[in-house]
């Protein structure tokens, strides 16, 4: 009796490595302990060090929830970054020149985010285009937008030669709470994991969204309505980008249409890393924070031990592809 | 002549996680007889066929070729020592022409001497086609044929490529119509004749009695009886298959009460359907029914007879262009989409459960629900316990087997993928439930208990339209049986005056006879 649920408290343990979620927190631990073996005297223990990773990797953490919605139904995004940079611009082009008040603009950017990926997936709906060919269409054209919108030029209070007073709505997006301990941005970010759960885990329109991912042919012959449930997946990701996009306007106080290069590829990383399968059907948000973390905390160890930029693009490659592979389902 | 072993297992086990399914195998393939291997679903004959094959390393146990032993690397390492495998769920590669998919991983020759031995491996199965067609574009029953060409051109000699020595059939005739599968076991004879050892898997109680030289039943992992089939007839061999408890096998023949007429759910009229528009055909013309509330409605027909295109042509997922009406309840179907047949209250279960029935990547509860589901609001709240609440009843009705209810689908075995198909189809609250070989692949006792809960669900007012190929199926569940022939509906048969022969006549006759038939209803309409 006693083997018997000791050979059932191992299996269990052994279930929850082999678990999506079992496997993303390994990785994670893995990284921090690596942290604690290179800490740069003390460095890595500093709250700094911790606060710094939280504020660097929020950003692209919001991106990559949508991403993971779209990844879940066995697409890809690639325009979230450009799309980020379109709604930093038109934000900072709403709020300082054109001096709109912060809801308003707020609200503008974001129905236009949305309404971008809507279109993105009415187009991937509709003709059944490629979503990697539709939303490279669309990352393509949401960038000449955005310069286009900026003339160019980054949108500064300064912008057309004239002086308007940086808008507070920047320093409130930028700043730190709980004693100045966590910034604005990563509450942002932890409220989009939140809200992305409640969306796939909770609504309706979630389950379709892993059914369409599983096997898209079976689920529109059951009934459901993929190409809805499609659009719905892409406009979610344009309207988190455009969260992004003004969080990002509000971290570096300006609206810089060069700005967001390549995030898509770190969002699909983080997405990657937490352990959604590329494929879509299986993996979910939570996930997505840890290897959003993951990200955060290798990009961290190699920045506090001072490695160069090239060094650590190389490395952040390789331990893209360990950690990938520790992810693989097992057969 | 004295019995030579061509593979012979001993000991064979194997375990995927702590879940043992082979505890300790013994098997024999004899050269020049066919041995039947019989078992439940679950019983672990699809894993002993894999060890076969060489897909998979067994835990324990020995694995000899003739008489030394051996370890297959890889299918590909088996099949170049002479054993091959036709699998029951397709391996052909879709998207790739017949003749790249013959010869696929062993590409030799110049592409027109593939293509000349790709016409002679087809038709030694009787098939003649274009062997530059892709694969998709085909019915799944002429796919199927393919896969078996394939295995049987290593043997046959046709291609010559290699002599396998022995042939694993994994329900090599599930897609067939009855005379495919005839002259499929001809085939089989003729391999027997030549020396070959053969194992075969398979459901059919009658193919089994006709075939096979031995058979073994695996239940649990082991095999828990083996002999020739005097020694072990149809009563001894369920009864191995299913363990002690019998209870679970229903009677099949049950009575069927009478029914009054009730109202038509399902009126379909003049409906052509054409094949893809290459080589446009029409693979439907004018096909007419109607089916009532509670009236369970049969489809027969041999492949090509259209009998496989017409449930998808009325639910909407024909591929070429559909013509004719349909009307379920009240509500006249225009577009032929699946959302809105499903709106009016039909509902389709295809036979193709891995690509077109089950979401593989969910688990029982989530498939269960999907098409009830679809029908609600997008952005309404979900939660996990009422899901389980609501499709708890059906799944136990037809006493799935799962390790929980929140394993993928893709865990389960095939008869228990197919329960859940079924089990959409009850709770999908449907007036009419468009059924495509709603017991393919499935082992006796698990068929009876999917017949039962169909024929419960047309006792509630449901209507059914039930495509099988294995005219016992129909005639066990049908009120009536209507009989394609090339596209047309040759003619509807009551149950009370049907039987097996009767159908198969039908469905084979030739075109004289339907000429003829065309020719006294063209006489009888002149005055």
């Amino acid at each position: 009796m006693q083997a018997k649920l000791l050979a059932r408290a191992s299996s269990h343990a052994k279930n929850v490595l082999h678990a999506p979620l079992g496997r993303a927190l390994a990785a994670l631990l893995a990284i921090v302990v690596l942290g604690c073996f290179f800490h740069k005297e003390g460095a890595f223990f500093t709250w700094q060090t911790h606060q710094g990773m939280l504020r660097e990797v929020s950003v692209t953490g919001i991106l990559a929830c949508g991403m993971t919605v779209v990844i879940l139904t066995s697409g890809i995004d690639l325009a979230v970054g450009s799309t980020l940079a379109l709604s930093a611009v038109l934000f900072a082009l709403l709020t300082m020149p054109r001096g709109f008040s912060p809801v308003s603009a707020i609200a503008i950017v974001l129905v236009a985010g949305a309404g971008l990926g809507a279109a993105t997936g009415g187009v991937i709906a509709r003709f059944r285009l490629q979503p990697f060919i539709a939303t490279l269409a669309a990352m393509v054209f949401a960038r000449g937008l955005a310069k286009y919108v900026a003339q160019g030029k980054k949108i500064t209070p300064y912008f057309g030669g004239l002086s308007h007073p940086l808008p507070k709505i920047f320093d409130v997006l930028d700043e730190r709470v709980f004693d100045r301990n966590v910034p604005v941005v990563t509450l942002v970010f932890l409220g989009v994991v939140v809200v992305t759960w409640f969306v796939l885990a909770r609504l309706r329109i979630g389950r379709f969204i892993y059914a369409i991912g599983g096997n898209a042919e079976a689920a529109r012959l059951a009934g459901v309505p993929v190409g809805l449930v499609t659009v719905f997946a892409y406009s979610y990701s344009g309207l988190l980008a455009a969260i992004a996009g003004i969080c990002q306007a509000a971290q570096e106080t300006h609206g810089d249409p060069e700005t967001g290069l390549g995030f898509e590829l770190d969002a699909i990383a983080m997405v990657v890393i937490g352990g959604t399968s590329l494929s879509g059907g299986r993996g979910g948000p939570l996930l997505t924070l840890l290897g959003a973390l993951t990200i955060g905390y290798l990009q961290k160890i190699l920045s506090i031990n001072a490695f160069t930029t090239e060094a650590r693009l190389m490395m952040t490659g390789a331990i893209i592809v360990g950690a990938a592979l520790l992810q693989r389902r097992r057969a | 002549m004295n019995r030579q072993n061509v593979v012979a297992l001993t000991g064979v086990t194997k375990a995927y996680g702590e879940n043992l399914v082979l505890r300790g195998v013994d098997l024999e393939l004899v050269a020049g007889e066919v041995h039947v291997l019989a078992g439940a679903n679950g019983a672990g004959k699809s894993t002993l066929i894999r060890i076969l094959c060489g897909a998979e390393a067994p835990d324990g146990g020995k694995l000899e070729l003739h008489g030394t032993l051996a370890r297959f690397t890889s299918p590909a390492d088996a099949r170049a020592r002479g054993v091959s495998v036709i699998h029951q769920e397709l391996s052909l590669v879709p998207s790739m022409s017949v003749v790249d998919n013959l010869f696929l991983g062993r590409e030799t020759g110049s592409r027109g001497a593939r293509r000349e031995k790709a016409t002679l491996a087809l038709a030694d199965v009787g098939l003649s086609l274009d062997v530059d067609g892709l694969v998709e574009e085909l019915p799944l029953a002429t796919q199927q044929r393919i896969e078996i060409a394939r295995a049987l051109a290593v043997i046959g000699g046709a291609s010559g490529i290699t002599t396998a020595r022995a042939l694993v059939m994994d329900e090599p005739t599930s897609a067939l119509g009855e005379d495919e599968a005839k002259a499929f076991f001809a085939k089989v004879g003729e391999l027997r004749e030549r020396g070959h050892a053969v194992l075969l898997v398979t459901h059919r109680l009658d193919e089994i009695y006709a075939h096979a030289d031995r058979i073994s039943v695996l239940r649990d992992g082991a095999i828990v009886a083996t002999g020739t089939p005097t020694e072990l007839d149809r009563d001894a061999l369920v009864i191995a298959m299913l363990g002690t408890s019998t209870s679970r096998v229903g009677r099949v023949h049950e009575e069927i009460t009478e029914k009054k007429p009730a109202k038509v759910t399902l009126d379909v009229s003049g409906i052509v359907a054409f094949s893809l528009p290459l080589r446009a055909r029409r693979e439907l013309d004018d096909v007419s029914f109607r089916v009532r509330a509670g009236e369970i409605f049969g489809i027969a027909g041999v492949v090509g007879s259209g009998a496989e295109a017409l449930l998808p042509a009325l639910f909407g997922d024909h591929a070429g262009r559909v013509a004719g009406t349909v009307r379920v309840g009240d509500v006249v179907l225009r577009d032929r989409d699946p959302r809105a047949a499903i709106a009016a209250g039909m509902v389709f279960l295809s036979g193709d459960r891995k690509r077109k029935g089950l979401v593989l990547s969910l688990d029982p509860v989530q498939n269960a629900l999907l098409t009830v589901e679809s029908q609600r609001p997008l952005f309404g709240l979900v939660r996990r316990a009422d899901d389980e609440e609501r499709a708890k009843p059906a799944l136990e009705t037809l006493h799935l087997v799962a390790q929980s209810l929140e394993v993928d689908v893709a865990a389960l075995s095939g008869g228990n993928q197919q329960k859940v198909v079924i089990a959409r189809g009850m709770l999908a609250k449907a007036k009419v439930l468009l059924l495509d070989e709603p017991t393919r692949g499935v082992d006796v006792g698990a068929k009876a208990e999917l017949h039962a809960a169909l024929r419960e669900l047309a006792r509630s007012g449901v209507s059914l339209v039930v495509r099988s190929a294995e005219t016992d199926d129909l005639l066990a569940l049908c009120d009536r049986i209507a009989v394609l022939r090339r596209g047309v509906l040759a003619e509807t048969l009551d149950r009370s005056e049907t039987t097996r022969e009767r159908i198969l006549a039908s469905s084979m006759s030739e075109s004289t006879r339907s000429a003829e038939s065309a020719r006294s209803a063209g006489s009888a309409g002149v005055p």
